[in-house]
This record gives structure tokens, C-alpha cells and sequence, in this order.
């Protein structure tokens, strides 16, 4: 039966690693290449996003309006159970609009649920999150303006 | 999928709200389950989760959810249920129904009894900022002074 597995014994980590550099660095590629090409995607306020060409388009987007800050996961835990893994996190987060202005602060959860590949990687296969502040604040009011395309992307 | 968990969240929702009644709802989760409600801190394990649908029920009631997308893979001994719904709920305060499209991903485990609980619960809205439920949440958390 699968448990929780330590930070000394969790192949997840690095891969973890991986997702939170490239987010903060802006890296598409870095953030697809994470994903199951059957990945299914649940973003706050948006959508479904099915598959790897659709969740690259959504990040595409994404970092056309925000550039990552700051990023601080003060708790995340992880079940592995044969060739799946749940994977919980809690976040902090300040991205800014490229467009100009204040920085935006989020606090959320997400959460991942990794398949292992035929080659012994791992991708993340489903995954949603959400945030833990009051409607109107944090970076949904912002992914809000985002989809009524009331802030203009800089190109 | 015989083999996997067989018990519908969304139903046990619906019946809590008529009957008032959170336990056979609480029973699915597991006593050290995290669920993540939008806008809203973590609820850790059983007993938090009942409260947190206790003080739900005493502002909401659910007039309906309706599934529109499930899907269930159950792999050894954990199972995860995607789910997509338009549910209708009505504040007790005025009545007026709130529609909103909602997703949920959610991870069971099977007990060593053989029977599957929930370890994980998160969901969230598709719609915007400040349309369906989670504006009425909003209102709930700042009556309850749990909005910073």
C-alpha cells in the first residue's frame, strides 16, 4: 500500500525541482517536457486543458501576461503507489505583470498525480490548484482580466 | 473499475444537504485526508472536514449536481476520480440559486479492510473571478471573520 515517502527517498524531487525552476524561470519547454502527453490540466477560473499541445498554448499564454517573482513551497507531501504518485503542495508565490505594475502575492495548493513512463521517468499526468485567499485577491483577480483580455499582452 | 471505489461524492453531497445528516458524506474520507476547498485554508482529517461541511451546510443547500464528466483509473491501491459538474446550490439566507461549473480531482485509497477512502479532495471553478459558488464562499469566509 503506497505512503507517504520522505524528502531522502522521494524520486519526485528532482523532478519538482525542475517544475519550480522552470516556472520561475518562464521555460515552456522546461514546464512541457514535465507533462504527460495525455495530461489533463485544471487551472483556477479557466477551462480544462487536454494534452501536452494545449497545455504548452496555455503556458505560452500564461507568461505572455506574468513573469514569476518568487516562489516558496512551505509544504508539499508525496504517495507513491507503483507507477502513480500523488503529489500535494502548498505555495507561495509574487509574479508581476509584464505589462507593468505591482507585484501579485498568491498563496495555494496544488495538486499532481505523476505516472511513471515506459522509460522510468516521471510526468505529471493530471493536476489542478487553487487558491487559498479570499475571491478578488491574489492572482485570480489577475488570471480573471487575463481571460476577459482586459490587460494587453507585451510581445 | 469493479474494482474501484463505488461511492459518488457528488451524491453524498446531495443527500447531506436534504438531510442534514454530514456523517455517511464524512465516512468516505479517510482520518487523515487533506481537502482543499478554493478560497478557503486546508482542512486536515476527518473531524476538521465535518466541521468544514457543517458550517457549509449551514449557509448552503445543494439543489442539484450534475455530472457531466468522470473519469476513474484505480491503480494498485489508490484510485483517482476526475470529475466535472454544474452544481446549484442556495444560500439559506435569500434563496436565490447560484449556479457553478466545478471540478474535482480526488485520490482514494483502499483500507487494509478492503474499503476506499478519500486521501485527497481538491476542486475548483472554471468560471471567473467572482461568478458562481465561490463568490457566495467569499461571503461566507467574511462573515466568519476567515478572510485574511
Amino acid at each position: 500500500m503506497g505512503a507517504e515517502v520522505s524528502k531522502k527517498e522521494d524520486p519526485l524531487l528532482s523532478y519538482r525541482q525542475e517544475w519550480i525552476r522552470a516556472f520561475k524561470a518562464g521555460d515552456v519547454d522546461g514546464l512541457v517536457s514535465l507533462a504527460a502527453d495525455d495530461i489533463v490540466c485544471m487551472s483556477p477560473n479557466d477551462t480544462t486543458v487536454y494534452g501536452k499541445d494545449e497545455f504548452r498554448d496555455w503556458w505560452e499564454e500564461y507568461f505572455q501576461y506574468f513573469k514569476s517573482v518568487a516562489f516558496a513551497e512551505p509544504e508539499r507531501s508525496v504517495v507513491i503507489d507503483g507507477d502513480f504518485a500523488t503529489e500535494h503542495s502548498a505555495y507561495s508565490l509574487a509574479i508581476a505583470p509584464v505589462s507593468g505594475g505591482g507585484r501579485i502575492r498568491d498563496d495555494g495548493r496544488s495538486l499532481s498525480i505523476w505516472k511513471r513512463q515506459p522509460d522510468g521517468s516521471w510526468k505529471i499526468w493530471q493536476m489542478i490548484w487553487n487558491s487559498t485567499n479570499p475571491i478578488g485577491s491574489g492572482t485570480n483577480r489577475y488570471m480573471s482580466r487575463m481571460l476577459q483580455k482586459k490587460v494587453k499582452p507585451k510581445r | 473499475m469493479s474494482d474501484g471505489p463505488s461511492e459518488s461524492v457528488n451524491e453524498h453531497v446531495v443527500k447531506a444537504s436534504q438531510s442534514g445528516d454530514v456523517k455517511p458524506l464524512v465516512s468516505l474520507f479517510a482520518d487523515d485526508a487533506l481537502f482543499m476547498p478554493p478560497n478557503d485554508t486546508t482542512v486536515y482529517g476527518a473531524e476538521e472536514i465535518r466541521s468544514w461541511w457543517e458550517d457549509y451546510f449551514s449557509s448552503f443547500s445543494i439543489a442539484s449536481n450534475i455530472q457531466t464528466e468522470r473519469d476513474m483509473t484505480v491503480a494498485g491501491n489508490q484510485a483517482f476520480e476526475r470529475t466535472a459538474f454544474t452544481g446549484t446550490i442556495v444560500p439559506k439566507k435569500d434563496g436565490a440559486k447560484i449556479v457553478d461549473d466545478i471540478r474535482t480531482l480526488i485520490v482514494w485509497k483502499r483500507q487494509p479492510d478492503g474499503n476506499w477512502k478519500i486521501s485527497h479532495f481538491i476542486w475548483n471553478s472554471i468560471k471567473p473571478v467572482g461568478a458562481g459558488t465561490n463568490r457566495y464562499m467569499n461571503l461566507m469566509m467574511q462573515k466568519k471573520g476567515r478572510s485574511s
